[in-house]
């Protein structure tokens, strides 16, 4: 068994093993609360298959202090360009991702105010990404309000690993050792969030999120097409990205029904713009399953450098599908179940836990077509 | 092939929007409402919890970025990985 699919076999092992052994010392101190779990991530569509699957665990103390962790290990097999190849030919890569997060509330009487800091480390053969975060929310009014900011910084390593570059490496796949370091991506994000209680059957919630990227902005392996033939993207090396976003959800006690309604919008300086309106509903089949149903949109303008052939005078050339005129629906339906129905059986420290599996068809009028993602996750609360 | 332009009406509606969610925002604002927790039963039902999905929401968001140009709205950052 090579080394990625061994990694995709023992993940599920050890998450599984961890979910009973917190749940047993908690039986037993009765201090610490908090949930795991494990997931199982698919993705699909015609030159690219994605397997994630991850392990997540949330701590909280008597004290109010919140640990977050989670590791996802992401297998990429792919034939497409933007992986790096100029050929059809399929390959597998693996990129490993952590993050380690801890915050503290702290009561002020009537208020209550959460600071935590998160970390998150990416790596793959020809990337290295680091992101290190600092946030904070005032629960006001019985935490019927919750005002959060949040700040990011990103900077990654972009590397570029040529066909044919270093041959083969031992015990099989290709020799990445070289990464070629391209130049890097850095990234300033802030959020302002609202989430808001409005009644006892309805919710909202709203943000603004504000990017700023600079550095090497394009992809190194895309090849922009040119009259005179193929040529590097050159992208601008700032880039500034505005998104609004709405959550509006409302339960229906008579039927046990939820809807929930989302929207976003987008602009960016590059001249991208983008519209996302999402509908989900949601269906309680007694007290212990969920079923949900789901229907997103899209739709962007492309960026005022888009071109499908240029004439070779431009001052930026792209060849990013994510630069052009597009739109999608995705459709999509889940299953979430409640595990008490083990609560007799050897299993039983699932007794509290959600098993969710969803499906969702992806329809894309993009270069990289229609696509499907799948995902089933067990949650176990201790 | 010439791609048409509707960029203008996309903003026009993102302006819309904008005012909209400034105008509901102020009225929440003034209503400072508050709904104690005994009275969130139907607010704590699984088809309300927004965190149960945290973990599925994470994934997909990573998928929408690596083929969409617009990010953000659920804690995305533009970067992070290759697939950019």
């Amino acid at each position: 068994m090579s080394r990625p699919s061994a990694r995709l076999v023992a993940l599920p092992i050890a998450a599984l093993a961890l979910i009973a052994s917190i749940a047993r010392a908690d039986e037993t101190t009765g201090t610490w609360t908090g949930a795991v779990e494990l997931r199982g991530n698919y993705y699909w569509e015609t030159s690219t298959r994605v397997v994630a699957p991850e392990v997540r665990a949330r701590l909280d103390s008597p004290e109010g202090v919140r640990i977050d962790a989670g590791y996802l290990l992401d297998a990429i097999t792919s034939a497409s360009v933007a992986a790096g190849v100029q050929e059809d030919i399929r390959f597998t890569e693996v990129r490993n991702q952590g993050h380690l997060g801890v915050s503290r509330e702290f009561d002020l009487g009537d208020t209550q105010l959460r600071l935590g800091t998160d970390g998150r480390l990416s790596h793959e053969p020809d990337y290295f990404a680091t992101a290190i975060t600092a946030y904070a929310a005032l629960s006001l009014n019985q935490r019927s309000t919750i005002l959060s900011a949040s700040t990011t910084y990103v900077h990654d390593d972009v590397g570029m690993v040529l066909q044919g570059s270093g041959g083969t490496r031992e015990g099989g796949g290709r020799d990445l050792s070289d990464r070629g370091r391209q130049g890097q991506l850095e990234a300033f994000t802030a959020v302002l969030t609202w989430n808001q209680v409005l009644s006892r059957v309805a919710t909202l919630v709203t943000s603004y999120q504000l990017v700023h990227n600079w550095g090497f902005l394009q992809n190194p392996y895309r090849r922009a097409r040119l009259q005179g033939g193929p040529a590097p993207e050159v992208h601008p090396n700032a880039r500034t990205r505005h998104t609004l976003y709405g959550r509006f959800a409302y339960f229906i006690p008579e039927t046990s029904t939820a809807l929930h309604l989302g929207y976003r919008a987008y602009i960016d300086d590059w001249g991208v713009g983008a519209i996302t309106p999402e509908v989900r509903i949601y269906q309680m089949i007694g007290r212990s399953a969920v079923v949900r149903l789901r229907w997103r949109y899209y739709d962007q303008v492309e960026s005022d450098f888009y071109a499908p052939v240029y004439e070779g005078d431009e001052l930026y050339l792209t060849a990013d599908q994510k630069m052009a005129r597009f739109s999608s629906h995705m459709v999509g339906a889940q299953l979430r179940l409640g595990l008490d129905f083990l609560s007799q059986t050897p299993l039983s420290f699932l007794e509290r836990a959600w098993l969710d599996m969803s499906f969702n068809y992806w329809f894309q009028t993009s270069g990289f077509g229609n696509g499907v993602l799948a995902q089933v996750g067990v949650r176990a609360p201790f | 092939m010439t791609v048409p332009r509707i960029g203008g009406r996309l903003r026009a509606d993102m302006r819309r929007v904008l005012a909209s969610c400034v105008l509901l925002v102020s009225g929440l604002l003034s209503g400072c409402v508050s709904v104690a927790p005994y009275e969130r039963e139907y607010l704590a039902s699984p088809a309300m919890n927004a965190e149960l999905e945290e973990g599925e929401g994470e994934f997909s968001s990573h998928v929408f970025d690596s083929r969409e140009g617009a990010t953000g709205g659920h804690g995305s950052t533009g970067g992070g990985c290759g697939c950019n």
